[in-house]
């Protein structure tokens, strides 16, 4: 009998071992907001999303090509209104319920008809005008006006471009168990505010996920995040550590930390109607002064970068991105500033806004850095003001900030999701006022032109021109690209971390040795 | 109907119009704040103007306010705090959602409390004017004069991070996200109702840096007011009688002096409750709790009016409902007292 329950111990620690070694437990500050395909609009809910089903097209891992994914090919009309996909043969959800093109029309529709409030539906639901059922494997998009970016807008990256199937005809998702799905894993569970729990299902038609079990655990802060993964609580960290939370994280010798590769930037911007920024001369004057390096060392302990245009290298079109922004020069901006009628007796008085908790805890660092780079032309004085993120989306709507600091992270990897928003998009909402600037036609026309055109290296002349003149006109000054934001901290047994630019974590190809 | 009875119910009465001027408090508070609920969700989005009307439209923030106010009174009777536009789902169903981990934690808090404050409040006053009574007295002034959050941070650093003792956060370990189903979502009974013994190691090894954390501040406040109401007691002639008869001194103090004794300190651990669920915003925080103070706070820096007023409106009526069964304690703990 001794013998039996010995055998029965070593036997349950045995599956104990296994089960241990078969689940992966990573640590966010993140938090799900919806489970809802049509409703939701943050970084964490569509990484989650994302992992339970497909879209049509999707990016390829770690890099921004388009690759087939739900649809195993597709054509494009000559004049870019049209969209043929092919669908993949026998695909099927988890329940086994085919995904065929009636599926995919349905799935598109639902999201497009509940468009909630607080989704990101406008994505998709702008530019397509009626979707096609040609037969039981071809659906057809035909779109309102032509749109280079539609192909990336229908790729796994946009939630709203996922294929779903069984979920509520008329409200949105919540549970996460209230469809089915075409991805590598499925929600299992879901505790607000305190961990999403997911699963590998086999019927997924891509490579099969490494790990079986991934428990994403939700953290408070950025210090209980470090400590958790210090205490060997969670596998693996990600999102978001405080830089110096990082650089002490870097010497510790359990634990890897990683960078990806990140398209979320930083920059100032200006209200071009508001006196004394409504003179060009003074914005262009803050650029030369502004410095980016001292932000990104004494702020960041040089884990982010200096950018000099909006547009992050590496984005389609090829060659779209190039440096247009000044280095640092005091001189130059002492001398538009005298062009400006300023001078060290006769001082610009400025304020620069920034909101103290939204973009993480430096932000009041980064703005007493850029005072003191700006007052060191002798000719400025910078008040600093901040306010709480409500109160700041409502004045800076308002047209309530002469300077003001703002962050981006992109709705799909395009050159124009970094050009259009502040200028041609919606700029009053985002508190530059640019419409009512006398080149705001001009910038305007670009970017029809540049949006209607399948011609990638005339769209890459065209958003190149947009950034030229925006060096000019200066409603903007970017300042540093965001790395900090996707760094990911492992125990040394965890191998397969695979980053996108959009920051998104592959959970299919992480696994523990 | 009369005694305790009439009592419970006329203090049920006053607790309508208390919630009413708290609701109606919360309700202009939030509209007077800076800060547009549908700009702080659609704020630094590439979104047109006109969809953040349409949003605004949806909300009925369209409105003039005295028919906003209607509106949520209506809602409010019928116990519906509306929906919370962070997370999209009604507000009472994500507070119950999170009570119990709010609960659980704020029970032991005052538990942890109740133990170390009464006790270290009677040994204080029984030696009197000793070493051992200025010790207690510096530790009970200590202990609720150092910041919560410090504190919390400090011990998580000690014991998990560097002692590796017990757990840095959360309620439970992430491996038992897939073997563990809460029932009650008070994850010890939880344990205790599934009987099993490793997730009930589990879930206390959880509870006790949050517990700690949380509780200490009202240590020190219990600490001090045992000390003062025992003192008090302790020369009463009824004290002295219970000494001239012979009976032991363990009993005296216990039986004869703290029983008279706990009527200020069960009133004061009522009223610090409501102490205590603001000290839970940043024991949560530290611990990462996933309980309504952090809701809360999310909510807050989201506009979720809707979220926030229903938390609040929430709290005060379990803060008016812990209030009525102290009182109601009163004439357990003392048979003098009579409504």
């Amino acid at each position: 009998m001794k013998k039996f329950f010995l055998a029965v111990l070593v036997v349950g620690l045995g599956i104990g071992v296994w089960a241990q070694t078969d689940i992966l437990i990573l640590g966010t500050t993140d938090r799900i907001t919806q489970l809802a395909f049509a409703n939701s609009y943050d970084h964490f809910t569509w990484h989650t999303l994302r992992h339970t089903t497909r879209a049509l097209v999707a990016l390829e891992p770690g890099t921004n090509k388009v690759i087939p994914s739900v649809a195993e090919s597709w054509e494009i009309s000559d004049d870019a209104m049209v969209y043929t996909f092919h669908i993949r043969p026998g695909l099927t959800f988890w329940d086994g319920t085919p995904c065929d093109a009636a599926a995919v029309k349905w799935a598109l529709e639902r999201t497009m008809r509940l468009d909630g409030p607080e989704g990101g539906v406008f994505l998709i639901k702008d530019p397509i005008d009626k979707i096609e059922v040609v037969d039981d494997l071809t659906v057809r998009i035909y779109l309102k006006y032509p749109d280079r970016t539609f192909l990336i807008r229908m790729t796994d990256q946009v939630v709203p471009a996922l294929i779903y199937a069984k979920a509520p005809e008329d409200k949105f998702c919540e549970t996460g168990q209230d469809y089915v799905g075409l991805g590598p894993y499925r929600i299992v569970e879901y505790v607000p505010d305190e961990r999403v729990v997911l699963e590998a299902v086999d019927t997924y038609f891509g490579k099969k996920a490494k790990t079986k079990r991934i428990v994403w655990a939700m953290y408070a802060d950025a210090a209980a995040l470090r400590a958790a993964i210090e205490a060997g609580d969670v596998d693996v960290a990600y999102r978001t550590f405080n830089p110096i939370d990082l650089i002490d994280l870097q010497k510790n010798p359990d634990l890897q930390v990683l960078a990806g590769p990140s398209a979320s930037i930083r920059y100032m911007l200006f209200n071009v109607t508001q006196p004394p920024v409504d003179n060009v001369f003074v914005r262009q004057a803050i650029a030369y002064a502004v410095d980016r390096d001292a932000i990104c060392e004494l702020v960041f302990s040089n884990l982010n970068k200096p950018i000099y245009t909006m547009v992050p290298k590496g984005l389609p079109p090829a060659d779209a991105s190039i440096d247009v922004f000044p280095k640092r020069d005091l001189e130059k901006a002492r001398e538009l500033l005298r062009l400006a009628g300023y001078s060290e007796e006769n001082k610009l008085k400025l304020n620069l806004w920034y909101t103290p908790k939204h973009y993480g805890t430096t932000e009041a660092d980064v703005a007493a850095v850029l005072k003191q780079a700006i007052e060191e032309t002798g000719m400025v004085e910078i008040t600093i003001q901040s306010l709480e993120w409500g109160a700041y989306t409502e004045r800076m709507s308002q047209g309530g900030f002469d300077m003001f600091l703002l962050g981006w992270y992109p709705d799909y990897l395009e050159a124009s999701n970094f050009l259009d928003p502040w200028l041609t998009g919606a700029p009053e909402g985002l508190g530059t006022y640019f419409n009512h600037h006398p080149n705001y036609p001009a910038y305007k026309r670009i970017m029809e032109v540049a949006l209607s055109t399948v011609d990638d290296e005339k769209a890459a002349k065209l958003y190149q021109a947009f950034q030229i003149l925006s060096a000019y006109d200066v409603p903007w000054i970017p300042l540093w690209a965001n790395i900090q934001q996707a760094y990911v901290v492992a125990k040394k047994n965890v191998k397969g971390i695979v980053l996108d630019l959009t920051m998104d974590l592959h959970l299919d190809l992480l696994y523990k040795e | 109907m009369g005694g305790i009875g009439k009592y419970i119910v006329q203090r049920v009465l006053l607790t309508i119009p208390m919630l009413f001027i708290l609701l109606t408090a919360v309700f202009l508070m939030l509209r007077l704040m800076p800060g547009d609920p549908v700009l702080a969700m659609l704020g630094g989005r590439n979104v047109s103007p006109q969809l953040i009307e349409e949003r605004r439209k949806e909300w009925g923030l369209d409105k003039p306010l005295h028919i906003q106010y209607w509106n949520y009174l209506k809602q409010v009777a019928r116990l519906d705090f509306g929906r919370s536009s962070r997370t999209g789902k009604p507000v009472i169903q994500e507070l119950f959602t999170r009570l119990p981990a709010t609960l659980e934690l704020a029970i032991w808090g005052i538990f942890f409390a109740a133990l170390f404050g009464i006790t270290t409040g009677i040994w204080a006053a029984v030696r009197a004017d000793k070493t051992a009574d200025h010790v207690i007295r510096v530790f009970h002034i200590g202990s609720f004069a150092i910041p919560i959050f410090w504190l919390g941070l400090m011990l998580q650093m000690i014991f998990a991070v560097q002692l590796d003792w017990l757990p840095v956060a959360k309620r439970v370990t992430g491996i038992y996200a897939y073997t563990f189903h809460p029932i009650t979502r008070f994850y010890l009974l939880d344990a205790i109702i599934l009987r099993d013994g490793k997730l009930l190691l589990d879930v206390l090894k959880h509870l006790i840096l949050p517990a700690v954390t949380l509780g200490i501040a009202l240590t020190g406040f219990l600490g001090r007011m045992t000390r003062a109401a025992m003192l008090e007691v302790l020369d009463a002639d009824y004290v002295t009688t219970a000494r001239s008869k012979g009976l032991k001194e363990r009993v005296v103090i216990l039986k004869h002096a703290l029983r008279n004794a706990l009527i200020p300190i069960v009133t004061v651990m009522g009223l610090q409750f409501a102490i205590l669920m603001g000290g839970a915003v940043l024991t949560e925080t530290v611990f990462s709790w996933p309980g309504m103070a952090g809701f809360l706070v999310r909510s807050l820096d989201a506009r979720d009016w809707n979220a926030i007023q229903g938390t609040i409106v929430f709290i005060g009526i379990f803060i008016a409902t812990i209030n009525l069964i102290v009182d109601i304690f009163y004439s357990i703990i003392d048979p003098r007292v009579r409504y």
